[in-house]
């Protein structure tokens, strides 16, 4: 006997980290650069280390004690993730950022954004006053530096 | 029955006294009329002040009223004309009998809480009377059992006997005036925005139905707290009841026994004896009686044997060591898996926390994207809106290359699920952490199972090293041990049989308890039913008198639950235009007098109407609702109103009225008095 055989699945929705949402990486980008970057600019391998460091509370204690004990404290690696360059795109679409000379700069629009997220109390309290802790003492020399151990290992 | 018969302000000030001239009200309708700001709000202000009602203006003490009581004094260019020093208010009030009020308000030696009751007719009558000194808003102002509370003496003078009510906070306290006034007392402001508006919050709930079935005098406010009654009665006895079989448990616990025939919630048990503790063994389940009866039997056995010597029971002892050992082994072997199975648990309770703070970090990002989100679409950011700057496409909220082919959830809907996970996790962690306390009570069991084994081990290995021609040890240690188990079970069964008789009466409570809530009578009873048609018939008729015409009055209603007016249960207000809402209030607070004269319920045949004429409600209606209060043989009205301060505003509004009228003119009323 012939029989019609299906299966048929439905698909579901996924739950996603917020690091992987758009707005989420935007705004963590915009926050990096008001802190962190120097005249609100920044490499892209500095934004990388940044957006490593935001994704847990360990990361962000190690830069924080890398940062505190001027580059003394171990920091050996970071993870680069091609998320942060599809919400640079984004950001430098949405004309937050704008990129120059291989350095990424905040714009009007992204500095607003940013100024707005700093005076809100309610979000990324944890994060705002570590980034701020940190400040701008990791200087892109730091990071090279970091990057050429990698290639001498 | 409760009258306002005169009022007198007094302020003293650096330039002398000002104040006012005794203000009498009359039996029936009293109209004030003034211009703006000559002085209307304050003496209508002043009276609630004096019935220390002043929480219908909105706030406690002297903060509530004008600046030209507690200040300074204005002229009519509004220049500070003189300073106030001292100021005070005299109201002659008459309910059961005529007392003048005297209430300060800047003073420095008399506390605005204070208020000074003279008992006479001070204003109309002036004589020296006696006056006793009486608080309000003080902690017990209400409470009838303080001779020196205001509001208890003002609750006796209108013959009331405000009902007991329940609060939020579960305490079952007096109604309060405050609740009450506002059915008949109407400010200007706030109180034209809704039905009652301005009872203050004191954390009751449903306080204009509390108002309502008080003025009324209705069954149900009696029903209603027969119900918290019994809620509040069957709460002490799930509260005593749990502490009792907590008690037990913990005395079972010691004796190893178990509760049988009831557990931890109340329930209806038929005799004493169905409450019992049980001794499990290895073989059945033993009631504590029976096991006792064991031990006793075998005390009684081992009493009776004659001592024998070490040397008599050499071989015996040997035996006993062996099957000791294999016991102790065997225990061992228990105890150790039981440690395992703890140390597994407690690992596993580990892991999971660390998973609760990984998913409630993971919640507090979501809830920062979601406010990021939502910043960025009031900024106006395409990807905020899911849009994709470059391409206007949709951009599916995730950063996932395209080739990724999933659904990543909405943010909303992230949030639940993440929210669904941490409540699962906490679960495991409850369950882990029960389980952990469970192992270690077996635990403890295990090893004193095993310290007794040992010392029983080490007992007869005393005595086989020991002098043969001595008596048992062993036995003579048997028999000690035995007596002091059995001592102590004895001890323990007859606690465990006063709980029993405990645990009865409680239950027999319960019982007429859960008996009394059958019997109670629905929410309402046949009389309450008839009373609110009655309203709901002179509401209806008075809005038709009133020209109500935002909604069909047939589609009115008195709810039957809250008492209040509605359009297919929903309030009036939002339905009616805001001069049509001013006629429906208008409607409501006489309906109410009319019912509660009809069925002799607790209205004090009173109204006191700040600026009636609301919103344009217009001088035909206003002038019907003045006749009929003017017209009322056996109530008194005050009303306050400016007439738009137009002299035909006020003809036409008081044609045909019967009233008493006291004209504040067109300057400030409150002058400086001749002496």
């Amino acid at each position: 006997m012939e029989e019609n055989k299906f299966i048929s699945f439905t698909e579901r929705a996924t739950p996603l980290y917020p690091s992987y949402r758009p707005m989420y990486k935007v705004t963590q980008i915009l926050m990096i650069l008001s802190y962190n970057g120097f005249g609100g600019k920044a490499s892209l391998l500095k934004l990388h280390l940044f957006s490593w460091a935001l994704k847990s509370t360990e990361n962000l204690e190690l830069l924080k004690e890398f940062a505190i004990s001027n580059g003394q404290s171990k920091l050996r690696f970071f993870g680069i993730e091609s998320t942060l360059n599809r919400a640079l795109n984004l950001a430098y679409a949405e004309k937050l950022i704008d990129f120059d000379n291989g350095s990424y700069s905040l714009l009007e629009k992204g500095r607003n954004f940013a100024i707005s997220i700093n005076e809100d109390d309610s979000i990324f309290v944890n994060e705002k006053q570590i980034l701020k802790l940190i400040g701008k003492k990791i200087p892109e020399r730091a990071i090279n530096n970091l990057i050429n151990h990698w290639k001498n290992v | 029955m409760f009258k306002i018969k005169a009022l007198k302000l007094t302020i003293n000030t650096n330039k002398g006294i000002y104040g006012t001239q005794t203000i009498h009200f009359s039996d029936g309708l009293t109209i004030i009329k003034g211009f703006n700001s000559t002085g209307k709000s304050t003496l209508f202000q002043s009276i609630l002040y004096c019935l220390g009602l002043e929480e219908l203006i909105g706030g406690k003490n002297e903060k509530t009223m004008q600046s030209v009581l507690k200040s300074e004094i204005l002229d009519n260019n509004n220049v500070i004309e003189a300073e106030v020093i001292e100021s005070n208010i005299l109201l002659e009030i008459e309910g059961t009998s005529t007392v003048t009020v005297k209430r300060y308000i800047a003073s420095d030696s008399k506390n605005s809480g204070l208020v000074e009751v003279y008992k006479g007719k001070l204003l109309t009558e002036p004589s020296q009377y006696d006056y006793v000194p009486m608080y309000v808003h003080d902690k017990g102002a209400a409470d009838s059992d303080n001779v020196f509370g205001f509001h208890s003496f003002l609750e006796n003078l209108i013959g009331w006997n405000l009902p007991t009510v329940q609060y939020k906070d579960g305490a079952q306290r007096k109604l309060y005036l405050q609740n009450i006034f506002p059915s008949f007392v109407i400010e200007q402001k706030a109180g034209w925005t809704d039905f009652l508006a301005t009872i203050p919050y004191y954390s009751l709930l449903d306080k204009e139905t509390r108002a309502l079935e008080f003025l009324l005098n209705l069954d149900s406010w009696k029903i209603q707290q027969a119900k918290s009654q019994i809620k509040q009665e069957k709460n002490e006895i799930i509260n005593t009841w749990k502490n009792l079989f907590l008690e037990l448990k913990a005395i079972s616990h010691q004796i190893a026994c178990e509760i049988k025939g009831i557990d931890v919630n109340p329930s209806i048990i038929d005799s004493v004896n169905s409450i019992f503790l049980i001794y499990p063994t290895e073989e059945k389940n033993l009631p504590l009686s029976e096991y006792i009866d064991i031990l006793e039997e075998e005390f009684q056995s081992i009493s009776e044997i004659e001592l024998p010597n070490i040397g008599d029971q050499a071989q015996e002892s040997e035996e006993k060591i062996n099957i000791l050992n294999e016991r102790l082994s065997s225990l061992s072997i228990n105890l150790s898996n039981l440690i395992n199975k703890k140390n597994l648990s407690i690992g596993k309770y580990h892991s999971f926390k660390d998973r609760l703070v990984e998913l409630e970090n993971d919640k507090q990002q979501n809830e920062y994207h979601l406010k990021v989100k939502k910043k960025g679409a009031d900024s106006g950011f395409a990807i905020a809106h899911d849009n994709c700057p470059y391409s206007s496409q949709g951009l599916n909220d995730s950063l996932l290359p395209k080739d990724i082919e999933i659904v990543p959830m909405q943010i909303e809907e992230n949030l639940e699920y993440l929210k669904a996970q941490i409540n699962l996790i906490k679960i495991y962690i409850n369950n882990h952490e029960s389980d952990i306390g469970n192992y270690e009570r077996e635990i403890e069991t295990q090893n004193n199972y095993i310290s007794e084994t040992r010392s029983e081990i080490r007992t007869l290995k005393t005595q086989l090293t020991s002098d043969n021609r001595l008596p048992s040890l062993e036995i003579i240690e048997r028999r000690i041990k035995l007596r002091n188990r059995l001592d102590l079970y004895r001890r323990r069964f007859d606690e465990v049989t006063s709980f029993q008789e405990r645990f009865k009466n409680l239950s027999d409570e319960w019982l007429r308890i859960l008996g009394n809530e059958k019997g109670l009578p629905p929410a309402m009873s046949a009389f309450d039913y008839k009373k609110i048609s009655s309203l709901e018939a002179d509401f209806k008729l008075l809005l038709r008198e009133f020209h109500y015409r935002s909604k069909p009055i047939d589609s009115i209603s008195i709810s039957r639950e809250t008492l209040m007016p509605v359009v297919d249960r929903y309030s009036l207000k939002f339905d009616s235009s805001a001069s049509d809402f001013t006629r429906a209030i208008w409607s409501f607070t006489i309906a109410l007098k009319e019912t509660s004269t009809k069925f002799k319920g607790n209205h004090p045949n009173l109204f006191i109407l700040d600026e009636p004429g609301q919103q344009e409600a217009g001088d035909n209606d206003l002038q019907f609702l003045l006749k009929k209060l003017g017209n009322y043989q056996d109530a008194q009205s005050i009303v306050f109103s400016s007439f738009h301060q137009s002299e035909p505003t006020f003809q036409a509004c008081t044609k045909d009225v019967n009233f008493t009228l006291i004209d504040l003119g067109e300057e400030k009323f409150i002058k400086r008095l001749q002496n």
